[in-house]
């Protein structure tokens, strides 16, 4: 089977998947608040414009048609109106999710930095006191719970020493990039204002930082168990034995076989990230998909509650998705099969 | 063989596992040496250390566990157990090679078995370059290990120079013909290959066209055969055989298959419990064995030209090589054994030309 059999097929799997969430996107909502219209409109409502608000939102039409308008609505980009504010959901979320992939691709690339040579490193002085420190650091990160870390260091290098900015995402004196893609990012590297860039990744560095480490454990983790089996490889042998270099046989031969299965804890990492955007953006007062998503929850925002939830689903997947075709590309047993 | 130089000679050497099991003693003082263009047979069983020596010479023991304890390995008259990974380097290759048990492990299955052994030729090419004179280096022994280093860095630069103008074509046609001597009838396609796609005498064959890729002087093959069927086994020999021949390459042939062993070798060492307990050779020792614990392991070989309703087997099993018995590791089941044989260790002195064995019968 050729690579791109492989692909079409696991994209056609990919759908059945997506169609599983929206199921249980629907009925765990139902489950919650079997009629959010009555949370909507307060004590002592009035009937006529509770009945009308049912009708708005399909409430009063029984549950697998209430699915039906949903799974179409989800196709035909009509992700519902937010009840409070009118504004369609999805307008909301394109709002608010600039802010989280910024979040999610600064704490990724901070946890792969910090994460892969912490585990080559661990791995190439296996039971020495550099493997102890990385295990330990890493059992420490991982185990302490996110908010913890995230309260900890804004306390000591937000408040006390005044090294990073506690929340927000510019500083007040720094005007907001005009909107083209809506990541501050992007738009202020786009429209040549290198000082928003900087102030924003300024903003965002103690967010991502924190969210990468209570991350990073798990790619070292990996990396390091991965490395050390392939270093007593027989093919590692055979490198060596052949009078190969040492980087020759260390970075051709070895890191390309241990990182392999790095490749597919992205996906979950990535659903790690999303988990922990719910407590970052609220500690440090991001306008992202976490916040938006925690305020839908108080509020019995249903539609709100179901739009993220499925986009949150949705990212797994297509990570999931790319993970799986980069491991085939990487590893040619793969495919194969 | 007297009067040849000899590839490497291993002296006294003593290779010790720590175990949680207390120290496991591999090897026990093993000495011997291998002569330019000789194919040294070492057979045993599993267990008695065979690998273990193997591993020693090409320094791939992993340490720790295992520990060389004393002895010394010389590869041409120039030591190499006390060498850094940096100076064993130019040493593996093109001098020592190894070929595994397991060929389903020993190519790295992200390559394409063409890349994989490109890069031994062009190891090869590297230090065949006019500029890199091995013998230049071998001079600053025995291990003042900065002349040796300056040395080695001296003739690598000076051998990149020249490696630039080699062109890749050529690497690849080397690769196709080296492919074709092992006969692989196709040897595009097995070189666009990746390991997973080949069957296990495939893959011991791309092994091969690897060391005749490499030339080396020295090529330890720990049980190549033991995993293929005997039609493949018969041609993997057959292609070892041309590597001695085209090359005068010498052999360490580790295996525990007593036909192989006769078929390929010049000379034979039978090892027993971290021993060689005899020397001698092929003829020598399969017409008349000395020790008696080569008498029982070719004793329990199956005559096919013989109807018996049992196979022989050596009474007793495998001393533990944790706890060795003070004497002779074989007394406890040999059945000529007397009482001196419990209490001192019988030496591998030579009893005729051409002739070691470690029995007390025989002294």
């Amino acid at each position: 089977m050729s690579v791109t059999t492989f692909v079409l097929r696991r994209l056609f799997m990919s759908i059945f998947v997506l169609l599983g969430v929206t199921t249980l996107t629907f009925i765990i909502s139902r489950v919650v608040v079997p009629n959010p219209a009555r949370a909507w409109i307060g004590p002592k409502p009035n009937p006529d414009l509770l009945k009308a608000l049912m009708k708005k939102y399909h409430f009063d039409e029984p549950l697998y048609m209430q699915y039906f308008y949903y799974v179409i609505g989800l196709f035909t980009g009509d992700w519902g109106v937010d009840p409070y504010s009118s504004i369609p959901i999805l307008t909301e979320i394109r709002m608010y999710f600039p802010v989280t992939i910024e979040l999610t691709i600064l704490s990724s690339l901070i946890s792969i930095l910090l994460g892969i040579p912490l585990g080559i490193l661990s791995a190439t002085h296996r039971g020495k006191t550099w493997d102890n420190a990385v295990r330990l650091s890493y059992l420490i990160s991982t185990s302490v719970p996110i908010f913890i870390v995230a309260l900890v260091l804004l306390l000591l290098l937000g408040y006390w020493l005044k090294i990073f900015p506690v929340s927000g995402q510019l500083s007040l004196n720094v005007a907001r990039p005009p909107t083209i893609t809506g990541l501050i990012m992007v738009d202020a590297l786009l429209t040549g204002n290198l000082n928003a860039f900087i102030d924003n990744l300024y903003h965002m560095i103690l967010p991502s930082f924190t969210l990468a480490l209570s991350s990073f454990g798990i790619i070292t983790r990996l990396v390091r168990s991965s490395m050390i089996e392939v270093l007593e490889m027989e093919y590692t042998k055979t490198a060596k034995v052949k009078g190969l270099n040492k980087n020759k046989i260390f970075y051709k031969h070895c890191l390309r076989n241990a990182l392999i299965p790095t490749v597919t804890i992205f996906a979950l990492l990535t659903a790690y990230f999303l988990g922990g955007s719910l407590f970052i953006e609220n500690i440090f007062s991001l306008p992202g998909m976490g916040r938006y998503t925690t305020q839908a929850l108080l509020m019995f925002n249903i539609p709100a509650v179901m739009g993220t939830t499925f986009l949150f689903a949705l990212i797994i997947i297509v990570m999931n998705f790319i993970a799986d075709v980069l491991y085939a590309l990487l590893d040619p047993r793969i495919a194969l099969e | 063989m007297q009067n040849t130089r000899s590839i490497i000679s291993i002296n006294e050497l003593e290779v010790v596992y720590n175990t949680i099991y207390g120290q496991v003693r591999a090897l026990n003082r093993v000495s011997l040496s291998v002569a330019q263009g000789e194919v040294y047979g070492l057979v045993g069983e599993s267990g008695c250390g065979k690998s273990t020596l193997g591993l020693s010479i090409s320094s791939l023991l992993p340490t720790p566990p295992a520990r060389i304890n004393s002895g010394k390995i010389f590869f041409k008259d120039f030591p190499i157990t006390d060498l850094s990974d940096d100076e064993l380097m130019k040493i593996r290759g093109t001098g020592i090679f190894m070929i595994f048990q397991s060929p389903l492990n020993s190519l790295n299955p992200v390559f394409r078995v063409g890349d994989q052994i490109a890069e031994a030729i062009q190891v090869r090419i590297q230090r065949e370059n006019k500029h890199f004179n091995l013998q230049e280096v071998y001079n600053y022994g025995p291990i003042e290990n900065q002349g040796f280093k300056s040395a080695w860095n001296e003739s690598l630069k000076k051998s990149r120079k020249g490696l630039r103008n080699w062109k890749n074509s050529e690497v690849i046609s080397e690769v196709l013909s080296t492919l074709e001597s092992v006969r692989i009838s196709d040897p595009e396609r097995v070189a666009n290959s990746y390991p997973h796609e080949l069957s296990g005498g495939m893959r011991q064959r791309v092994m091969i066209a690897m060391a005749l890729s490499l030339r080396p002087e020295f090529l330890i093959a720990d049980e190549p055969t033991s995993a293929l069927d005997v039609t493949t086994q018969a041609q993997i020999l057959n292609n070892m055989k041309s590597l001695v021949e085209k090359y005068s390459t010498s052999i360490l042939f580790i295996t525990h298959d007593l036909a192989v062993a006769a078929n390929i070798s010049n000379r034979v060492g039978v090892m027993y419990a971290g021993s060689i307990v005899e020397e001698a050779s092929v003829y020598n020792l399969f017409k008349e064995p000395l020790h008696p614990y080569t008498v029982g392991l070719l004793k329990s070989f199956p005559q096919g030209n013989k109807r018996t309703n049992k196979l022989f087997s050596i009474k007793g099993e495998v001393p533990n090589l944790a706890s060795l018995p003070p004497g002779c590791p074989f007394a406890p089941r040999c059945s000529q054994a007397k009482p001196k044989c419990y209490n001192d260790r019988p030496q591998l002195i030579e009893v005729e030309r051409n002739r070691k064995v470690a029995c007390f019968l025989y002294e």
